[in-house]
């Protein structure tokens, strides 16, 4: 008798932990659908490795693999962008936000500033890709640049001031 | 003697059945027990993964916003956090190189272990981002174009020609660059004046859309005006000579279409001069 008393104890208060942690792994959910909403996030190949790594997916043993590959690709990148840098004389720091996002249509505020010859500048932007039969139809609106430089005369058709 | 020995057998058997019954469901209470403790341990794992992704998309967004904080970065497990400095500097680098794509200038990769060099020149008009062209150089012992999809109608040739003498390759990406971003524009004004615009007819066009002939109805005499735009010059998208020809002689409104043509896109023009009832 005591020991069936203490059985049932024991699965209400499992019951109990399994709802709390039912209703915790919902919000979580949420937040990770709101993570994914963001496109500057869509990660593939070796980024998606090492974010399965990180969330305990992978073992201990995959790090040195993981590490290495994604250590490849980014200094690939670094290159690609030496050389664009170096190709458009244009050196840049950027931040993309992403809007809004739906199946045919993605919004992104593009904020970029960087230095062109001796010119520092600054711009923003919203770039909007649509799909319409098929194609990507990419459109940039709202844009605003401003320009550090002692004469401004030859930009001021484009300025926003 | 039989009765009382039937009676004790069924109430030993009755009495065995509770046993074995109760036997049973104490043993499926412990299974139970344990099917909820698999289940809480699943879900904890659960939770633990998804707190494991929210954190690191913190991360990542931090090093696009440039939150960096030194102090955060001690915070974090030290044993991971090797892996999540590479994929916030990944996630800058995708970010920047975006940004020089979205922002133009020409696209350039290198191929074949650094022996090739390709470049993409993309076009562009009013805001809309129109077809983009390629080209792929050999890199030793000089730059040589080696295969392109740019039109037969565009003078790459001479460009190229042009640009010989000169040793860095924007002398010749310049200005091809203006000739296929003025091919586009035109093309793409001529597709708008077809959407728009369905009362003017285009009689005649070229591939390269530097000559188009158009046939305009003026409202009141039920006559017909034609029109030709020459674009002279190739690397410009606004033409360089209007004419009109038309029965009646005497159009008096002509040099304001004259104006109007040469110094606004085609189908933004024509938008203006039928909302001032010049033609229909």
């Amino acid at each position: 008798m005591m020991e069936k008393m203490s059985e049932e104890n024991i699965e209400e208060v499992l019951e109990a932990q399994i709802e709390q942690l039912q209703a915790e792994v919902e919000d979580l959910q949420q937040q990770q659908q709101d993570n994914h909403k963001d496109i500057s996030f869509n990660l593939r190949g070796h980024m998606q490795d090492a974010m399965s790594y990180i969330c305990g997916q992978k073992h201990g043993a995959e790090k040195e693999k993981v590490l290495s590959r994604l250590k490849e690709e980014v200094e690939e990148m670094e290159e690609d962008l030496k050389l664009q840098t170096r190709m458009n004389g244009i050196s840049l720091k950027s931040c993309t936000k992403t809007l809004k996002k739906s199946e045919k249509k993605l919004v992104q505020q593009l904020c970029v500033s960087g230095v062109c010859s001796d010119l520092v500048f600054q711009m923003e932007f919203l770039l909007s890709a649509v799909k319409k039969d098929e194609q990507l139809k990419k459109t940039i609106s709202d844009l605003n640049v401003v320009i550090d430089a002692s004469d401004l005369q030859p930009f001021s058709s484009f300025l926003s001031g | 003697m039989e009765g009382a020995s039937a009676k004790g057998i069924l109430s030993h058997l009755s009495l065995l059945e509770v046993q074995v019954r109760s036997r049973t469901t104490q043993r499926q209470q412990p299974s139970r027990v344990k099917e909820l403790q698999e289940k809480t341990a699943a879900l904890r794992k659960q939770k633990e993964q998804l707190e494991a992704e929210i954190q690191t998309h913190r991360t990542l967004r931090a090093a696009l916003d440039k939150r960096h904080n030194d102090d955060e970065e001690e915070e974090e497990d030290s044993e991971n956090s090797d892996v999540l400095r590479l994929m916030a500097r990944h996630t800058q680098l995708k970010d920047l190189l975006n940004a020089h794509r979205t922002i133009g200038g020409y696209d350039f990769t290198k191929t074949r272990q650094g022996k090739g060099l390709c470049v993409s020149i993309a076009t562009a008009f009013e805001g809309v981002y129109l077809e983009t062209f390629n080209l792929e150089f050999d890199v030793k012992p000089a730059l040589t174009l080696v295969r392109h999809d740019v039109p037969p109608f565009i003078p790459l040739t001479l460009l190229i020609e042009q640009s010989r003498s000169q040793t860095d390759i924007w002398a010749l990406l310049d200005p091809l660059s203006r000739q296929l971003s003025a091919f586009t524009a035109r093309t793409r004004q001529l597709q708008l004046l077809q959407r728009l615009h369905e009362t003017v007819e285009v009689m005649e066009s070229n591939v390269l859309c530097s000559l188009i002939i158009l046939m305009f109805k003026l409202p009141a005499e039920k006559n017909v005006v034609l029109c030709s735009l020459d674009y002279c010059d190739t690397s410009r998208s606004l033409p360089t000579r209007v004419s009109f020809q038309c029965d009646d002689k005497d159009l008096p409104d002509s040099p304001e279409w004259k104006k109007t043509l040469l110094e606004t896109p085609l189908h933004t023009a024509l938008s203006t001069m039928r909302s001032m009832g010049n033609i229909l």
